[in-house]
């Protein structure tokens, strides 16, 4: 990748990748590439990180995943949020969204 | 069902890895095709785009393991802690073979005594629900001190007792079996319901039913061992001919191994015939003839409280009614749980050496949390280290534990094996017959106790040193200092070591107070002197001797055949020998004395020849001993002991008075001699009255038959076992059909009487010498640690010019402060452990001085001695060296 992104925020990965699957089920390459459109290109993600989290939210319970025959007639695995996956997801979302304004009330003070 | 999924999930993956490390694999394939593509379309070629993909992706490998560590942590962790276990308990052989034998000792030790206690206690007798069985028993006698019933008495009780289904009885004799060589075995006669009663079936053939009567009173039920032996296991032995004392029988069946009388659990050998006891109304008319045990089933949700309400009732009627029982003690009487009978006394001391195995397993833990430790120190860097890169503190207990667990297993293999050696041994050279009778086994529930030994052992051992260990500040231990300030401080082990102290001072203060009432045991004056004399059993066969002329005349022979022999000092025979078999007591009428309400003289009754008395070495108060003089012919005479004088002639001469046995119309018997006391029931017993009466007269004192069976006593100058074959040979040439059984000194003969004690004492003590050994191990450890760790003050102390008496008695005090703790503790603790091991004292008080001074003493020399070589090598230090060492 040519232009220099910048890393995922610490902590948000997990959350992230559960907003990217939220919407449909894709594989690891997939959700990185997705990762980086819904970013405007701005998240770089390294899949250093990208699959021990995968497997991280598996262990949990969130996302399940399932081999499935991609467009172009290759097998992949796909991950899919399960039920409780969704209810973290809006968990997470709801934190966050507490802490980003909480960051941004403190930056605006000062 | 989140935590379902999540379960499968790690199930899955961890029986999975195979498959799972492919999916990986493809995936990660996939995943750089597509960024190929990606790179490709973007304009690159197929070269570049490899490469890019390549470098953007970066090492598989990498990824791969980040990936698995997110798999089943805790038991992958387990597995990487058990290799790094074994690879440094290999690493340290010193150190894992010390750790693993004292655990192997506690472990093992606890792991026999618990086989013995199982084997003897836990394991139920060979009947069908033998805690339904109750025996007719004297309250508080012991099981050697034999109760016995009359036939008229089962016959009423069977009638009084409701809450019994039935009521069997037996009594036992020995018989001459004349199968080849001639032998002697332990017989019994049974009522036809004692089989039912108890339950059993026979291997072969069949037992005596209820319906057996008069046709069944010539057949013969065989012990395994017997039928093995004198029938060499022959399948077709029922209905086959036996000659019993003389009179032909046939074999009606054979019982299995596992059958024992119930009383055979306190006997050196089992009984291995069984006739039928046939008897007619006439026979149970006796109310006082009593020579029968009773075994009594329970009634279906009756209970052994119910059965002596029932007893109870009865006895109080026929104290009423019957004229004769009326000074009867016959409310001592109970219905004791057969268990409970049988191994009331092995009992205690069984549960004394399990406790006191529990004492030396905590010792033996203690000392082994001890080593671990002292090597912990060592290993300090290594855990802060692992802790500051991010271990958490239960990963480090565990990884702890799972070390101490390891060598608990070892320990536990190595036990095990111990435990075999352990029980063989005792079965072999303990002589208890409680013990031996049963069949005693390292078996799957007591290896599984083993395992549970070493389960609490990895706990005891590992956990404190674990939680101690796991504490250590990182900064502290890594802060690079060398000296005191990162080491341990000694308290915790300074406080193992203490308790063990204190543990082994209990263990050697009860081994003291049970060997010294031992002491007190073996010089219990028995009464008569068992040294250089033998005895052996001489049982003529009632069918080869019709006659009584015959059977005095034998006996006779064979004592002044023996006599005569050079090297024999003296020989006589006696009915029962002392130490061996109860004698039992007989009613008897003394002269010129109404019997008075309450007053019903009895004697214990002995049949002896001349010369007994001075084989057996029994002095005579006054008077004189049985002569040849005193012969059929002669006035009827007895020799009775002190203890019967004066009950029965208190504040007169017994000499010259006369009684007669039985309350009905015998000839007088005259007193020429009264004999001093002999313990005959048991080393320590009440005076009981004794009555000795002649061999030759026996027949016209009692109007009845001549006592064919005889222990024969001979006193030798010099061995007394070397003159058996000569023995032998004078009774061969009387009678060849005579067997010559039970051949022993009386020496033996005392000493087995302490069997029990003795065995008891032995083992604590070996208890006790262990648990010292690990304590004084564990104190060297500690004050050599303290030593080492005060090497600069001892340094500069012998610098500024200390004498090596000085600095060796500073590390010397340091021991003997530490165990000086533990002592006292012992002590307190004593002074209530000791109420455990009081049953079984003799002679001397659960708090007896002398052992209570003697068993600090010992603890405090060994502290000395394992301070000094610690001490000793500190006060040969540099002081340079230990100056500069820093």
């Amino acid at each position: 990748m040519a232009e220099s992104g910048f890393q995922v925020p610490p902590g948000t990965l997990e959350m992230l990748v559960l907003k990217v699957l939220s919407r449909e089920p894709e594989h690891g390459w997939g959700i990185g590439h997705r990762l980086q459109q819904l970013s405007r290109g701005r998240f770089d993600v390294n899949q250093g990180s990208l699959y021990p989290a995968l497997q991280r939210l598996l262990a949990k319970g969130w996302i399940r995943s399932a081999w499935q025959v991609t467009d172009s007639g290759r097998r992949a695995r796909y991950y899919h949020l399960t039920k409780s996956g969704e209810a973290q997801l809006a968990r997470e979302y709801e934190s966050w969204s507490r802490q980003v304004d909480a960051v941004r009330w403190v930056l605006r003070r000062s | 069902m989140a935590w379902i999924d999540r379960a499968r999930d790690v199930f899955r993956r961890w029986f999975r890895r195979g498959a799972e490390e492919r999916a990986l694999k493809e995936e990660f394939s996939f995943h750089l095709e597509r960024e190929i593509e990606r790179h490709v379309a973007a304009g690159q070629s197929r070269a570049d785009a490899e490469r890019a993909a390549r470098l953007s992706f970066g090492s598989q490998e990498t990824y791969r393991e980040e990936v698995r560590d997110t798999w089943t942590p805790l038991v992958d962790g387990l597995a990487a802690d058990l290799r790094w276990s074994l690879r440094r308990l290999r690493g340290h052989a010193g150190f894992t073979t010390t750790a693993v034998l004292t655990l192997g000792l506690g472990i093992g030790a606890s792991t026999a005594i618990f086989g013995l206690v199982r084997g003897v206690l836990l394991q139920p007798l060979p009947y069908s629900a033998p805690d339904r069985l109750v025996m007719f028993w004297q309250r508080t006698a012991d099981v050697a001190d034999d109760t016995w019933h009359s036939l008229r008495e089962l016959v009423e009780y069977r009638k009084a007792t409701p809450s019994l289904s039935d009521l069997a009885g037996y009594t036992t004799a020995a018989v001459n079996l004349a199968e080849g060589e001639p032998e002697r075995v332990r017989s019994a006669i049974v009522s036809p319901n004692f089989f039912t009663t108890l339950g059993v079936t026979a291997e072969l053939g069949r037992t005596f039913v209820p319906t057996d009567g008069d046709d069944a009173v010539n057949q013969v039920i065989l012990s395994h061992g017997l039928w093995q032996r004198q029938f060499g296991a022959a399948p077709d032995v029922v209905g086959r001919p036996i000659r019993i004392g003389g009179r032909p029988f046939t074999v009606l069946g054979v019982m299995p191994a596992s059958f024992r009388m119930p009383l055979d659990y306190r006997e050196e050998r089992p009984t291995e015939l069984f006739r039928l006891l046939v008897f007619t109304p006439r026979d149970a008319e006796a109310w006082g003839d009593r020579s029968y045990y009773l075994v009594g089933r329970l009634q279906p949700g009756a209970t052994p409280g119910a059965v002596q309400g029932d007893l109870d009732r009865v006895h109080k009627h026929w104290v009423e009614t019957v004229a004769e029982l009326r000074d009867d003690a016959l409310s001592e009487r109970a219905a004791l749980p057969l268990g409970r009978l049988l191994f009331r006394d092995v009992r205690t001391a069984l549960f004394i050496l399990l406790g006191a195995v529990g004492l030396l397993l905590t010792v033996a833990c203690a000392n082994v949390a001890h080593l671990l430790l002292a090597r912990g120190d060592a290993r300090r860097r290594e855990i802060a280290t692992q802790a500051v890169l991010g271990a958490g503190r239960l990963r480090l207990v565990r990884q702890l534990l799972v070390e101490s667990g390891l060598l608990a297993l070892a320990g536990a293999a190595a036990g095990v094996a111990m435990a075999y050696g352990t029980v063989a041994a005792v079965l072999a050279f303990a002589p208890v017959n409680a013990i031996r009778m049963r069949s005693v086994a390292i078996d799957g529930g007591v290896l599984l106790f083993a395992c549970g030994i070493a389960l609490i052992a990895t706990l005891l051992a590992g956990l404190l040193p674990a939680l101690r260990l796991s504490r250590t500040g990182a900064t502290d231990a890594l802060s690079g200092a060398r000296g005191e300030g990162a080491a341990v401080r000694p308290g915790t082990r300074r406080f193992l070591v203490a308790a063990e102290m204190a543990l082994s001072l209990v263990l050697i203060l009860c081994a003291s107070l049970l060997a010294r009432s031992y002491a007190e045991l073996r010089r219990v004056d028995l009464g008569f002197d068992p040294s250089n004399a033998l005895a052996v059993r001489v049982d003529l066969a009632a069918a080869d001797y019709p006659n009584p002329a015959d059977v005095i005349r034998v006996h006779r022979d064979v004592v002044t055949r023996v006599a005569a022999l050079p090297g024999v000092r003296a020989a006589g025979s006696v009915r029962i020998l002392p130490l061996t078999a109860t004698i039992g007591d007989w009613s008897i009428m003394l002269e010129h004395r109404e019997r008075k309400e309450g007053e019903n003289p009895n004697g214990d009754w002995q049949v002896v020849t001349p010369g007994y008395f001075e084989a057996l070495g029994v002095r005579m108060a006054r008077g004189r001993a049985i002569a040849a003089r005193d012969d059929e012919a002669a006035p009827l005479v007895a020799v009775i002991n002190e203890t019967m004088a004066a009950r029965y002639w208190p504040g007169e001469d017994a000499l010259g008075k006369r009684f007669h046995l039985g309350t009905s119309d015998q000839p007088w018997i005259e007193i020429v001699g009264v004999s001093r006391d002999v313990h005959h029931n048991a080393v320590i017993e009440h005076n009981r009255a004794e009555m000795y009466v002649a061999h030759a007269q026996w027949p016209r004192a009692t109007r009845g038959s001549a006592r064919v069976g005889m222990t024969l006593v001979v006193k030798t100058d010099g061995d007394p076992l070397a003159l058996v074959p000569r023995i032998r040979e004078e009774i061969r040439a009387i009678d060849r059909r005579v067997p010559l059984t039970d051949v022993r000194t009386l020496e033996n003969v005392a000493s087995a009487a302490l069997a029990e004690p003795r065995f008891t004492t032995l083992v604590l003590t070996v208890f006790a010498g262990l648990a010292l050994l690990l304590a004084a191990v564990g104190l060297y450890g500690v004050v050599s640690f303290v030593a080492s760790r005060r090497s600069r003050e001892i340094g500069v102390r012998i610098a500024l010019g200390a004498r090596a008496s000085q600095v060796r008695w500073l590390v010397v005090r340091d021991g003997l402060m530490t165990s000086g703790a533990g002592v006292i503790a012992g002590l307190v603790v004593s002074v209530l452990a000791t109420g455990v091991v009081a049953s079984q004292l003799y002679g001397i008080s659960r708090l007896d001085p002398a052992a209570f001074a003697v068993a600090p003493l010992v603890l405090l020399v060994v502290t000395a001695l394992a301070s000094y070589l610690p001490a000793r090598r500190a006060a040969r230090l540099n002081p340079v060296t230990a100056l500069r060492n820093d």
